[in-house]
């Protein structure tokens, strides 16, 4: 996202500006989270109790307890300045702070999300280069097959194939848990082959881009060596291209592993997420929603800043 | 449907002819057109109710009775499998209206307003894109309450920021054009430069993009049906099935990977439809 109307000249009025626009984008994402709860019909407090059929007394005490009763603004501006300091409410399930929910189910989808981000990145870059590099061949078209079963395939449906397969018939690998190292292997897998699909074409296709450009064109017309012409020419202008892509998927895996936590029973942040949402737990909603979008929008600031630095033309256009 | 561009294409043979050129292309038109098909006329084409419960015939695998089996109640895989399509298609077609239909109406305000207005629409898309999806969908059914019309909604919703970037840029683009500024001379209103100039320009990209993206709102509402956020049981619905089949993985696997399968092909077949018909929009080579 560049903004072209301030003439910005140095890496470091980039850096400021991109750390600017980052805070903006937090302050907004949990603006949008405290206004999608508390906007939307129906009232949070009866909401949340409606599943115990709880007296009306019941309801306007929960409503006192939360802050519930009081104007909109206030309840905003509270609420701002407790997530400001860490604090993120009570789940009304567990009884417990919710940060300190958030603070032992964190590792267990980083985990994940790293795991199944190396193999992505492992199996999509080169599975993408090779496609691109061996255009319409049988290699492309076997690549871009895999590539297109990964992002077809549901994570819930490749996922049973290996419990299936490693589990129940040869009985290898633990179908569910996060215990030991080897109940790591097929979550990350599968998340890892259907992030690898994206990412595998969009490298083929920011590639074929590159190198359909001009500069190859006259690097091939000097009589540069094939190979040279890919390595420092396409790779080092792809680079920037294929960090910004690969970071997003970074981002959307540590917030896409709802699918995949559930499926193999998990803990994690979207374990989490599921079950306050078939609870009703909001608070536990909104900080992790909050916590979820906060993850991703840093992601994003850090890929744009590595870009930045690759590339300084990036940030001063 | 009608042809969405014909200036970019060279008309309507054009597109056919180099979508049709493209490999995969039959497959994924033929399982596409068969998907809805099945969803259309599941009430004649199913051998049983999808509900009809017979406790003698739990559990069975394939058999002449029962083509792909039955469930745990005994109820027909292939019946619930044709009901499922319904369901699941159904809905999600649903959310790619929504998607595609809001997501132009606010691109356009979003292009169309000039100043801090602008401005906001702007703000307001970026910051929506700054959530995963995913995340916006689980949000929106978490405030609205499980089931199916909740779940279009939720997914349409979540959509909705994707088209309107993308129309807001041709809105943006169409605005300045010298013909809407000829338009505008010969006294045309701004609903019917909207209606007859931004409009039209805007609806190609916006089914470019919905091509690509039909197959990850099936994903989406399979999912969420997956997490129990979707249709209520005893209703047919491709990723509640796969759910309810889960816990009978090792004594009937069928029940869980009929389902999976229906949506891995349909997801792929509309995959396939989707690159060709975004290549030919494009004019890009394959």
């Amino acid at each position: 996202m560049s903004d072209t109307r301030y003439p910005a000249s140095t890496p470091l009025t980039y850096l400021g500006r991109r750390l600017l626009t980052g805070a903006l984008t937090l302050l907004g994402v949990a603006t949008i989270v405290f206004a999608l709860i508390h906007l939307l019909p129906g009232d949070p407090a009866e909401t949340m109790l409606a599943r115990s059929g709880a007296p009306p007394e019941a309801v306007i005490a929960l409503r006192a307890e939360i802050g519930l009763d009081r104007p909109l603004v206030v309840q905003y501006a509270r609420w701002l300045s407790s997530v400001a300091q860490g604090n993120l409410g009570r789940s009304l399930f567990y009884n417990r702070p919710v940060s300190q929910l958030i603070g032992e189910q964190f590792p267990s989808t980083l985990e994940l999300a790293l795991a199944a981000f190396a193999i992505a990145v492992g199996l999509g870059i080169p599975l993408g280069v090779v496609a691109a590099l061996r255009r319409n061949s049988w290699v492309d078209r076997l690549a871009m097959t895999t590539a297109v079963a990964g992002v077809a395939v549901p994570v819930f449906w490749s996922g049973l194939l290996l419990i299936w397969l490693f589990s129940v018939r040869l009985r290898w690998l633990p179908p569910a848990g996060a215990e030991s190292w080897s109940a790591l292997v097929m979550p990350a897998l599968v998340l890892g082959f259907a992030t690898a699909g994206p990412l595998a074409r969009l490298t083929r296709a920011t590639l074929l881009d590159i190198l359909g450009q001009q500069y190859i064109t006259v690097a091939r017309a000097k009589g540069l060596a094939e190979r040279d012409v890919l390595l420092r020419h396409a790779t080092r202008n792809a680079l920037v291209p294929l960090l910004t892509i690969a970071g997003v998927q970074l981002g959307f895996l540590l917030a896409g592993a709802v699918v995949t936590e559930t499926l193999f029973g998990r803990p994690g942040l979207g374990r989490l997420l599921v079950d306050a949402i078939l609870w009703r737990d909001l608070p536990v909603i909104q900080g992790v929603a909050l916590v979820i979008a906060g993850i991703y929008v840093l992601a994003n600031l850090a890929v744009d800043l590595a870009a930045g630095w690759i590339n300084p033309q990036v940030g001063w256009e | 449907m009608r042809d969405p561009s014909p200036r970019m294409t060279g008309g309507r043979a054009g597109l056919r002819n180099r979508a049709l050129r493209q490999p995969g292309v039959l497959f994924g038109a033929a399982l596409v057109m068969a998907a809805v098909l099945c969803a259309l006329l599941a009430p004649w084409l199913a051998p049983y109710p999808p509900n009809e419960i017979s406790l003698g015939q739990q559990l069975q695998g394939p058999s002449p009775a029962h083509l792909l089996g039955t469930d745990f109640f005994g109820r027909d895989l292939l019946s619930r499998l044709l009901f499922g399509a319904r369901a699941t298609l159904g809905v999600a077609g649903l959310a790619v209206g929504i998607a595609v239909i809001a997501g132009m109406a606010v691109g356009l305000a979003a292009g169309w307003s000039r100043g801090w207005l602008g401005q906001g629409w702007v703000a307001l898309i970026d910051l929506l894109l700054a959530f995963p999806a995913l995340l916006l969908a689980l949000l929106i059914v978490a405030l609205l309450g499980a089931g199916l019309s909740t779940l279009a909604i939720a997914v349409g919703i979540a959509g909705i920021p994707a088209y309107a970037r993308v129309v807001r840029s041709i809105g943006l683009s169409t605005r300045s054009a010298s013909y809407v500024d000829a338009a505008r001379a010969m006294g045309a209103s701004t609903s019917h430069i909207l209606r007859r100039h931004l409009w039209p320009n805007a609806l190609a990209p916006a089914i470019a993009l919905a091509t690509v993206d039909v197959g990850r709102v099936i994903l989406y509402v399979a999912a969420l049906g997956f997490l129990g956020l979707g249709a209520a049981p005893p209703q047919a619905e491709w990723g509640l099935m796969l759910y309810e089949g889960r816990q009978y993985l090792a004594t009937a696997p069928w029940a869980s990977m009929v389902p999976g399968l229906a949506i891995a092909l349909t997801v792929v077949a509309v995959t396939l439809l989707g690159d060709a018909v975004t290549d030919a929009l494009e004019n890009r080579p394959p």
